[in-house]
């Protein structure tokens, strides 16, 4: 049931992803790009990472996203009709036959099959759930404990960004 | 399920790459969106072997990835809005 999920939002994701290349309207791409971003925040819930599939949702859709629309609603950013255009599809939809094609041919290839299926975690005893951590526990540790200095330095990069970017819009 | 995660990030990079470079003289918000599409792409191929290999080496490298993707999404688009009166348009023939 759970590796049904998976490939169906996989499957998803691809389909979105064909329509964000392949669509004319700005808005429409907007929407599948959202779409594809949702794709990938389920896949990662499945993962069991929450923690990065809720950060996901907030950060691309809520920020990112909203900054897409707010450029594309301000700007005139229509395609003339009347000119021929380069309809990307075909060519998305030829790379991925082919990729597929190819894995295809390796599976048939291989002799040996080895699918592990998702690991559920359940709590059977409290000495189980002492030693298991969650995902939060885990990442804090990293970022915070083992590696802080990645941390002080990707917020040294969006201060640079910041301070790049204000005086360039506010004229 | 691991053969899928892999295929899957390599088909939406591979699409992202390629409607970067046949959109590059038309249409500049698709080339925004291919940029944020391959960034993504590469945080689920990221995540899916962060699991499958029982670390957690690549969650985090997503988890830095993440706020680099906003920021040069924020660059690029205060860009385009910045000099929009001056091309006149973001389409050019």
């Amino acid at each position: 049931m759970i590796i049904f999920s998976y490939y169906t939002i996989g499957i998803i994701a691809l389909i979105a992803c064909q329509f964000v290349v392949s669509s004319f309207n700005p808005v429409n791409k907007q929407v599948s790009l959202i779409i594809t971003y949702q794709a990938g925040s389920f896949l990662y819930a499945i993962m069991d990472f929450y923690f990065i599939s809720l950060t996901y949702i907030i950060v691309y859709v809520g920020a990112i996203a909203i900054l897409f629309l707010f450029v594309i609603m301000m700007i005139p950013t229509h395609v003339d009709y009347t000119k021929p255009q380069t309809n990307s599809l075909t060519i998305s939809l030829a790379t991925m036959s082919f990729i597929i094609f190819i894995q295809g041919i390796q599976i048939y290839n291989s002799t040996n099959t080895q699918d592990t299926g998702i690991i559920t975690y359940f709590y059977p005893s409290w000495a189980t759930s002492y030693i298991t951590f969650s995902d939060i526990y885990t990442l804090g540790n990293i970022i915070y404990l083992a590696y802080p200095l990645a941390l002080i330095l990707i917020g040294q990069a969006l201060w640079v960004t910041q301070i790049g970017v204000i005086p360039q819009t506010s004229q | 399920m691991i053969a899928f995660s892999i295929n899957l990030a390599l088909i939406l990079i591979t699409i992202a790459i390629q409607a970067f470079i046949f959109n590059r003289g038309k249409d500049q918000i698709t080339l925004v969106i291919a940029l944020e599409q391959i960034l993504l792409s590469i945080g689920i191929l990221l995540v899916s072997l962060s699991f499958h290999l029982d670390d957690l080496i690549g969650s985090t490298l997503t988890l830095y990835l993440l706020p680099l993707a906003g920021a040069e999404s924020a660059i690029a688009q205060a860009q385009q809005v910045a000099y929009y009166p001056i091309r006149g348009t973001l389409i050019q023939k």
